[in-house]
């Protein structure tokens, strides 16, 4: 078990990543999400004592990754964003070392860098030098060092950034293998991975934790802020006095209308409000022409936590865009008027 | 350690590095042994191993670069980080190795007063304790020039910078001789030698209290016995300095002598230049 408590890192006045703090169970896979520069890789270097935090603590099977550094690090396996490799080295030797290094001995150690190779495949290429091997193998024979010393929990930093479509596949099966037996922490900016692959999603933005859970959790989350499009016949004022009664209506939004006499509106609702306000127009006798309620896809919720403030920014600029385009209109439907 | 160790000792043998820093110092105690020994036909071995002190101020530095600057580069410090290790048994095993190729070398030359001995009356004990104050002279320049290699990413800055280093050991001698012998003198460039100390122990672990304290320990009994006695600081720059040269103590032990407080200072100063090499990945850590 990973315990995260309010992690800091600051560089000179920027924050890296700021009161950051978590739990990972043991046995399965988690998926660290944000955007390039949210402080992905800067967490992973914390939780693997590569990096110092400003503040914070991280403890890993209950070893702080500072006070008790060694007991700690024996836990985890860990594959920087750039694989840690000597090139100098084929994949056989370069692994006994990295074995070695980690304390394992003797015959086990051969026995176990045996085992990884197996396991990520590598075998095949394992007398040839390092330099000369390709992106795919160079990324496998670094998920094989993380795996030795049999730790029990693997770190991976983008494991598969970089690599072609079959190798990508080869590599989240490989993951997914993992955890089976161990727990996994990946992290990716690329959302269909993450859904993919992973039980648990962390989304970081900014060096902030914004949200967490599995993938129906974070849905659910999201359907709590969905969106709603609706066109009613009838007055705006009338309309909007009905809206007012009814609960869960987050933000409102009034668009302008196509036609005389229609109200068009845009809501965010918590829950599903269609059947109150459906009624609720009904008994007033507003005729509901159009309701439409968008499910949020896990690239929309990503969006809308890492991005929230700019697509509401650009959700402004089209509704002014709209309302452009409607007054040209209205000029060109006047200017054909006074031709007439 | 021991896989630290290996790896690096095995990628020094099988890089140039390793086998040019043997062959360097070979070939030129072959040249001086060459003309002292065999066709001058001097029985004193030390005598051309005195010369050979100059090729340490490329050879050295053409060893160490590497050992630091290339990890930073390829970003395999992330491995050495997180690995269950203490950094300094990586410091150390990446020491130990350097200092595995300098024996290489020395075990070679250690058969040539050997060979001598068939033409002549070799003194054993003065060519060996010669041959042993070689090996700890260039296992203090490569201490300093590992730490040098630690502060930099590029092999090439490391080799300059470890080159300027040795230099500048090696022309203490020299620039001891127009030292001033004025107590006031010494006084001010002893305390300025002192604050430039503090100052790297201070950027390097970034902990005010150790600083502080060493401060206090250093400074104050200075200024204490400066004010009580200034005859004291007579000339102490200039033998200070003198005696801070590693070369010239090296000297000494081809003349036949045998200094114990210089076999000392050169482990002072290897233990201080590790330890810097130390506090040097440390900071990286907390930058």
């Amino acid at each position: 078990m990973i315990e995260v408590k309010n992690l800091t890192k600051k560089y000179g006045d920027h924050y890296a990543v700021q009161d950051l703090s978590f739990k990972i169970l043991n046995g399965k896979i988690y998926g660290l999400l944000g955007p390039n520069g949210a402080g992905k890789s800067t967490t992973m270097n914390m939780m693997t004592g590569c990096l110092a935090p400003t503040s914070g603590s991280v403890s890993i099977n209950g070893f702080d990754i500072y006070e008790n550094a060694i007991e700690a690090k024996r836990c985890i396996g860990y594959l920087p964003e750039q694989p840690p490799l000597y090139t100098e080295m084929t994949p056989a030797e370069y692994l006994l070392f990295v074995a070695q290094a980690k304390g394992v001995s003797g015959d086990r150690a051969a026995r176990q860098v045996r085992e990884v190779m197996e396991l990520t495949r590598i075998d095949d290429v394992q007398n040839r030098l390092i330099r000369n091997l390709s992106k795919g193998y160079r990324q496998r024979v670094g998920i094989a060092q993380a795996m030795l010393g049999n730790p029990d929990i693997i770190i991976l930093d983008e494991p598969t950034v970089g690599l072609d479509p079959k190798q990508i596949i080869e590599i989240r099966d490989l993951i997914r293998h993992l955890g089976q037996t161990r727990t996994v922490i990946i992290s990716s900016h690329i959302l269909s991975e993450i859904s993919e692959m992973c039980d648990e999603i962390l989304v970081i933005s900014g060096g902030h934790l914004i949200a967490s859970g599995t993938q129906e959790e974070l849905q659910a989350r999201m359907d709590g802020s969905s969106e709603l499009h609706l066109v009613v016949r009838g007055d705006e004022e009338g309309v909007l006095s009905v809206l007012g009664g009814i609960d869960g209506i987050d933000k409102l939004a009034v668009l302008p209308s196509e036609k005389e006499g229609e109200v068009a509106l845009r809501l965010r609702v918590s829950g599903d409000l269609r059947d109150d306000i459906f009624f609720a127009m009904a008994e007033k006798r507003y005729a509901v022409l159009t309701m439409e309620q968008e499910e949020l896809s896990l690239e929309k919720i990503f969006l809308a936590l890492t991005d929230e403030k700019q697509t509401e920014e650009a959700e402004d600029e089209a509704a002014a865009e709209v309302e452009a385009e409607a007054e040209a209109e209205a000029e060109i439907t006047e200017q054909e008027d006074t031709q007439a | 350690m021991s896989a630290i160790f290996k790896r690096e000792f095995s990628s020094y043998m099988r890089n140039v590095t390793g086998p040019l820093f043997i062959a360097l110092i070979l070939m030129f105690e072959g040249i001086t042994c060459l003309v002292y020994n065999l066709v001058l036909s001097s029985p004193h071995f030390e005598y051309s191993l005195n010369y050979l002190q100059l090729v340490l101020i490329v050879a050295v530095p053409v060893l160490a670069m590497r050992s630091l600057a290339e990890d930073k580069r390829g970003r395999i410090d992330q491995l050495l980080y997180s690995l269950p290790m203490s950094l300094s048994r990586v410091v150390l095993g990446k020491y130990f190795a350097m200092i595995a190729i300098l024996g290489i070398a020395c075990g070679v030359m250690a058969l040539y007063p050997v060979v001598l001995s068939f033409f002549g009356l070799t003194d054993f004990a003065t060519a060996y304790c010669s041959l042993f104050a070689f090996f700890l002279l260039g296992a203090a320049l490569l201490a300093l020039c590992m730490f040098l290699s630690s502060l930099t990413e590029s092999q090439i800055i490391a080799a300059v910078l470890s080159v300027g280093g040795v230099l500048f050991i090696y022309l203490l001698d020299m620039l001891a001789m127009v030292i001033p012998t004025n107590a006031l003198v010494s006084f001010i460039a002893l305390i300025i030698l002192v604050l430039a100390v503090l100052a790297v122990v201070l950027a390097l672990t970034k902990n005010v209290r150790i600083t502080g304290l060493l401060a206090a320990v250093t400074i104050i009994p200075m200024i204490v016995t400066y004010v009580v006695d200034s005859s004291l600081y007579q000339g102490l720059f200039r033998s200070f300095t003198k005696s801070a040269s590693l070369f010239s103590r090296y000297t000494n032990f081809g003349y036949g002598v045998f200094d114990l407080g210089t076999v000392v200072y050169y482990l002072s100063f290897i233990a201080f230049f590790l330890y810097l090499t130390y506090q040097s990945l440390e900071k990286k850590r907390w930058s």
